[in-house]
């Protein structure tokens, strides 16, 4: 009968430290995360730079003498309305990772005036001058214009920044260019003309790449759990000893001595328990 | 005699009481779990350093990987908390002109919610650290850091989900 309350004992000891060693801590971190996700791209960058000088006194022409927005497509419309004298639209176009053996352009612009003259120049960089791709013509008519450029300077390079520049001059008042359609079409190893593969202007804008999930599962303080069981252990460990050297008043019953040694025991358990990180 | 044996039944159940109650209720552990790196241009979150604030200074106590395998770990409770955020950005992609226009091209966001689903902490732009625009040419790793403002609280989780955005 004593054997086997010792047994119990003595599993209830091993049964506690056991979970003591099983559970170190009071807190766990987990963290999931999602695939990155990106789109595709063309051109990696649009950065545009509208440069409006006023021939005459070298100024800036005001915001007011132009409009241009985005159309819906995606495509370029550009309008100025200037007295007289230069206006340039530039855009700068970065393509990267593309192997480009040449490009061509294509505008489609409306000018209103008869003295209109509107040219379309892209930049070579042999030469470091503008390249005038062609001519619009002068009237109140839509024109599509398509432009073909090697370059050579292009073909060396896969990180391309191209600048094209859509130059109007009038000596008369309130010319206007509407230029409604640019686009420009690539020419890479795997494609051809032929093939028209054409890029398509592409707006940059934030793309999420990465999203992490961290989960931070906090539990109970064990300092203070341990601090009282610590407290618990150093009463119960010096009471039960003292009560088995002393051994009462009287003979001591197999039941008294159960209950001392289990007090004695868990007092242990407690104080090992609690001290035990 | 039934006296005796339900005072002892009482005591063990006590006993057993107090054995479950030392437990701690929460199993420690440390997951990492479809981390998916780099995107097909070699972007994203490539790593998290995670610095607890227990003994007046920050101290690293876990660098998750994006490699990583499922891991457990333990850490101190209610101490600050400190991410750094390692991030791969394109140059060649985004077009910056060098690492320090990049910056404007990428920005960071951290939300923190509760397990009752309350917003605790939010905060965007994170604190530039330093980059590493020479090791992974083409790509620039930037670290950037965000400090959690609250203490973790007993009994409670925390979901903190880190986004990664650049423009291009």
């Amino acid at each position: 009968m004593r054997r086997k309350r010792l047994i119990i004992l003595a599993l209830f000891l091993f049964l506690y430290i056991g979970l003591v060693f099983f559970a170190s801590s009071s807190m766990s971190l987990s963290i999931a995360a999602r695939p990155n996700i990106s789109k595709d791209f063309h051109i990696s960058s649009w950065n545009e730079t509208i440069d409006l000088v006023d021939a005459g006194d070298g100024q800036p022409i005001e915001m007011d003498d132009y409009t241009d927005t985005w159309a819906v497509d995606g495509f370029y419309h550009w309008a100025y309305n200037s007295g007289s004298g230069e206006a340039y639209l530039i855009e700068n176009i970065t393509v990267h990772d593309v192997n480009i053996t040449g490009f061509r352009c294509a505008i489609y612009a409306f000018a209103e005036s008869a003295n209109e003259d509107a040219d379309i120049f892209v930049w070579n960089f042999d030469t470091n001058d503008w390249y005038e791709l062609g001519d619009l013509y002068r009237g109140a008519v839509w024109h599509w214009h398509n432009f073909t450029v090697y370059n050579s300077d292009l073909l060396s390079k896969t990180d391309h920044v191209v600048m094209f520049k859509l130059n109007a001059t009038d000596t008369s008042s309130l010319a206007t260019v509407n230029c409604n359609y640019f686009e420009i079409t690539w020419c890479i190893p795997e494609w051809n003309f032929v093939n028209n593969a054409t890029l398509n202007f592409e707006m940059p804008d934030w793309n999420t790449v990465g999203i992490a999930i961290i989960i931070f599962t906090t539990g109970l303080y064990l300092p203070v759990i341990n601090g009282f069981f610590i407290f618990l252990g150093l009463i119960m460990i010096p009471a039960s000893s003292l009560y088995l050297v002393r051994g009462g008043k009287s003979e001591m019953s197999t039941t008294k001595l159960f209950y001392v040694l289990v007090v004695f025991f868990i007092g242990w358990a407690l104080l090992i328990g609690g001290i035990m990180p | 005699m039934y006296r005796k044996k339900a005072y002892a039944s009482i005591f063990v159940l006590l006993a057993i009481f107090i054995l479950f109650v030392s437990v701690p209720p929460v199993k420690t552990q440390f997951v990492l779990a479809e981390w998916d790196y780099p995107d097909e241009y070699g972007q994203g979150i490539r790593g998290i350093q995670i610095y607890e604030n227990s003994s007046g200074s920050w101290v690293q106590f876990y660098y998750c990987h994006y490699d990583d395998s499922y891991d457990t770990y333990d850490w101190n409770e209610s101490v600050g908390i400190k991410l750094i955020v390692h991030t791969m950005l394109n140059s060649t992609l985004v077009g910056a002109a060098d690492s320090d226009e990049a910056k404007l091209y990428q920005r960071h966001s951290v939300t923190v919610l509760n397990k009752s689903g309350a917003v605790i902490f939010s905060q965007q732009n994170f604190t530039y650290v330093d980059v590493n625009n020479e090791t992974y040419h083409p790509l620039w790793l930037y670290r950037y850091e965000v400090i959690f403002d609250f203490l973790p609280e007993l009994m409670q989780v925390y979901t903190a989900t880190v986004i990664y955005e650049i423009f291009w």
